[in-house]
């Protein structure tokens, strides 16, 4: 029997009751209690994939609509994987969910349990989350709990564990985001909700759930050339008014589909004709690309998109001059193109080189509401940091999105984007700056610092604190403590996820802190550690977390050459006590300025040198005087004979004086 | 430089002259002086150096044994007689040869005290830099010898690698 698991004081999680019933693709569910006895569930999610904070935030204080609302998050100490793990704590739904087995049909719901029980819900869930900002991207049939015991009434899942659309079936997205790759289709808007939300509705009056095409990309063309109606309805028979909101669900063109608004009117009772289905323009005649024939501006982009490796070819040929001015005949298409690749001159004139970005920038031309494509990778732009955050690993990945970074095609996309929110001109600022991140190669920077960059609240992959699932810089210096006092110490406490995360997640960690971990020009003794330290020092002022022995300690022991860096061994010996005053002291800080006394090291260089000057000086003059030793003899030879007149003379001089005196005084 | 020759050459006349005339007048002196003083002339011989040191000591002390002979013919009588009796008295010999002797012992001599003394100031002042060198050492540590500390002896070697140790 597992114990409880305490989180945040209010809850209690049991790891010993899980409810399989209730797990997402990407988490597993347990039973949760709160302290007044009030059921939730916690839903322990996996760590590598990044949660919706943005939306979880968004999402606070959520009325009582009839949407798996999230009542806490954070992290959690999980004994069974022996980790910290993010978790959700959501609202326990009362019921089952509709589709307890994808394979399995269900009754299906009739216009009253739809209208009343899944959809007069669902909108004011809708336009509660429209107005917040918030989209759900997470509606489909599998994730729809029964609200109530009785079933009156439908309760749509959770959508922040995980990337917006990540788990959604190909059917349940509209074309714009079904284009893109699973992993990068992008928060999308309200629009692309109302299409799952038609898909959805589809399934519950079939009662059972669309299967997934065998070939998602001949569906995607199908969908593109047909329609998503009527490649999704099929041979379905469905009463007139369901057709309706069908069809006003369904329609591809966002602008044509329903909104909130339009299915709350159809919901008072409003009916209007169905719309027919609107087919994208075929042109004149159709345009072979890759082997395939395609009829439409779309099909091309997406066809062009597709085979980027020989399409530049097509694009720079006559052919597709021809059929783009001639065989379409949309002006607008022709002005966009125009406008993203400088005109056939434009074309013509770029570098062979440059064919892949030429490709990314005539399917933005020619289909500018899809995603961008670029080298097989197609992702709306928000959808990009997921991507990297799941497959980080992933070699191909990652140069797929720095080839994606630098190609710069997110700015020729924003000018031809007929509606521009404001986040994702915050996000085109921010992919401005990527490739300034992506050429520096040093600790911090690289592809490292655009995965953080991109991802505001995803945990730092550094595999020393990984698994204790840091997402503020405030918990990196606590992490980095219990590394330090654990047993398996890495060389330095410091590697490219963290200085990168640091860097994009503290405005405080400029340039000058993050440029030195990778200078490999100075030799100074254990620069690297001395520069580790400054970084981390600052991060523990800034989060006054406490003192640090086990850390402290270890950058004492770190920073042994540099104590052994000073010559004189008073200094030394002096520098080691106070290093070891400051390590009892916990704090970084105490320990750096030790180290950032550059007067001290110069006055012992300075000494040092002119001690060496004097040993040298010495030795030199010993020498001379082991020469002298050895010529002593012939030294005083000349000395002795000069010594012997001078006493002989003196001895002389006396004894004549005296002899004098004696004999004639 | 005509005129300052000539005045030497002059000079070296009229002492000659002097001399000559003293000798003459001094026979039995110059007569004791020229047998008491023949280890000087044989010394004289003997030195080949151009400053004569060799000379100059045995001269200096065979003087001192001769002049009290010569006084004694100047106090007592100064005759050939005299002369003769003088060079004829073994003490006197022994002491003008003694004399000359001690002279030569002291040119003999001299050389090897002052090489044991040249020996001893060379030695406290290799010992004085050593010191000096050991303390730098000791304040800087092994590395302040650099490539240069090969003139350390084998008793601050041995301590140095036990503290290395």
């Amino acid at each position: 029997m597992a114990d409880l698991v305490k989180f945040s004081d209010r809850f209690e999680i049991d790891p010993a009751q899980p409810l399989p019933d209730l797990d997402s693709p990407s988490g597993k569910a347990y039973a949760c209690t709160e302290g007044n006895g009030t059921e939730f569930f916690a839903l322990v999610c996996d760590p590598k994939v990044p949660l919706r904070i943005e939306t979880i935030n968004g999402l606070k204080g959520f009325p009582k609509h009839n949407l798996m609302r999230v009542t806490d998050h954070g992290v959690v100490n999980w004994t069974i994987s022996g980790r910290r793990m993010p978790v959700l704590i959501l609202d326990r739904p009362r019921g089952a969910r509709l589709f307890p087995d994808p394979a399995q049909a269900i009754e299906p719901f009739t216009d009253e349990q739809l209208a009343r029980g899944f959809l007069t819900p669902l909108v004011a869930t809708m336009r509660e989350m429209s107005q917040r900002g918030v989209t759900h991207r997470n509606i489909r049939p599998d994730n729809l709990f029964y609200s109530d015991p009785a079933r009156r009434s439908v309760m749509v899942g959770e959508c922040v564990s995980g990337p917006p659309g990540l788990y959604q079936p190909d059917s349940c997205e509209s074309l714009e985001c079904v284009m893109a790759d699973r992993t990068a289709r992008g928060e999308g808007g309200v629009l692309d909700d109302l299409f799952s939300v038609g898909v959805t509705l589809l399934s519950l009056l079939t009662g059972r759930m669309m299967p997934e095409p065998t070939d998602p990309q001949r569906m995607i063309f199908d969908r593109i050339n047909f329609g998503s109606y009527a490649c999704l309805v099929g041979n379905t028979r469905l009463q007139m008014n369901m057709v309706e909101v069908l069809r006003g669900l369904l329609t591809d063109e966002p602008r044509e589909r329903w909104t909130i608004r339009d299915l709350e009117l159809w919901l008072g009772g409003r009916r209007l004709t169905p719309k027919q289905v609107k087919l994208p323009t075929k042109a004149g005649r159709p345009l072979t690309v890759g082997g395939g024939t395609y009829e439409n501006v779309r099909a091309v982009a997406h066809a062009i998109g597709r085979n980027w490796n020989t399409a530049a070819e097509l694009i720079r040929g006559q052919d597709f001059d021809n059929w783009l001015r001639r065989s379409l005949g949309d002006e607008a298409v022709v002005e966009t193109v125009n406008k993203v690749t400088g005109g056939a001159t434009g074309i013509q004139s770029a570098p062979k080189e440059e064919d892949a970005r030429l490709v990314t920038r005539v399917a933005i031309g020619l289909d500018p509401s899809a995603p961008i494509r670029h080298k097989g990778f197609s992702c709306h732009i928000d959808g990009v940091g997921p991507t990297l955050a799941l497959n980080f690993n992933d070699d191909a990945t990652r140069q797929m999105i720095a080839g994606f970074i630098g190609s710069r095609s997110v700015g020729p996309w924003m000018s031809v984007q007929t509606r521009s929110k404001q986040d994702l001109l915050e996000l085109f600022s921010k992919f401005d700056k990527l490739p300034t991140f992506l050429n520096s190669t040093g600790p911090g920077y690289g592809i490292e610092r655009v995965l953080y960059e991109l991802n505001e609240d995803i945990h730092c992959m550094s595999s020393m604190i990984e698994h204790l699932y840091v997402t503020d810089p405030e918990e990196v210096i606590p992490s980095l403590e219990a590394v330090a006092q654990g047993q398996n110490r890495p060389p330095i406490p410091m590697d490219r996820h963290l200085a990168a995360f640091l860097g994009a997640r503290s405005s405080d960690i400029d340039d000058r802190l993050l440029r030195p971990l990778g200078n490999a020009t100075d030799k100074r003794p254990a620069i690297d550690a001395l520069n580790v330290m400054r970084l981390l020092a600052r991060i523990q002022a800034l989060s006054r977390n406490g003192p640090m022995p086990g850390l402290c300690k270890w950058f004492t022991e770190l920073m042994k050459p540099a104590v052994n860096g000073f010559h004189n061994l008073k200094a030394r010996a002096a520098v080691e006590t106070s290093m070891m005053k400051a390590s009892e002291s916990g704090q970084l800080g105490e320990i750096l300025k030790i180290f950032d006394d550059q007067r001290a090291q110069q006055r012992d260089q300075q000494g040092f040198a002119r001690a060496q000057q004097e040993f040298a000086h010495c030795a030199v003059q010993i020498a001379q005087m082991n020469l002298d030793l050895q010529n002593k003899d012939s030294l005083a030879a000349e000395l002795g004979e000069q010594a012997a007149a001078v006493i002989s003379g003196v001895v002389g001089s006396v004894g004549t004086t005296a002899i004098v005196i004696l004999y004639l005084v | 430089m005509a005129s300052k020759s000539a005045n030497a050459s002059s000079l070296k006349v009229i002492v000659i002259t002097i001399v000559g005339g003293l000798m003459l007048f001094t026979l039995p002196t110059v007569l004791v002086l020229g047998l008491g003083m023949l280890p000087t002339f044989a010394a004289m011989m003997v030195d080949q150096r151009r400053e004569k040191y060799t000379t100059l000591c045995v001269g200096c002390m065979n003087f001192v044994g001769v002049l009290p002979f010569v006084a004694r013919l100047w106090s007592e009588d100064h005759s050939y007689a005299k002369a003769f009796e003088i060079m004829a008295d073994p003490f006197a010999w022994l002491t003008m040869l003694g004399a000359a002797g001690l002279g030569w012992c002291i040119y003999l001599l001299a050389p090897g005290v002052v090489s044991m003394g040249i020996a001893m100031r060379i030695e406290q002042r290799i010992g004085r830099l050593r010191r000096r060198q050991r303390e730098l050492v000791e304040e800087w540590g092994p590395g302040v010898a650099g490539a240069l500390d090969n003139s350390e002896p084998q008793d601050s070697k041995s301590a140095k690698e036990g503290r290395d140790s």
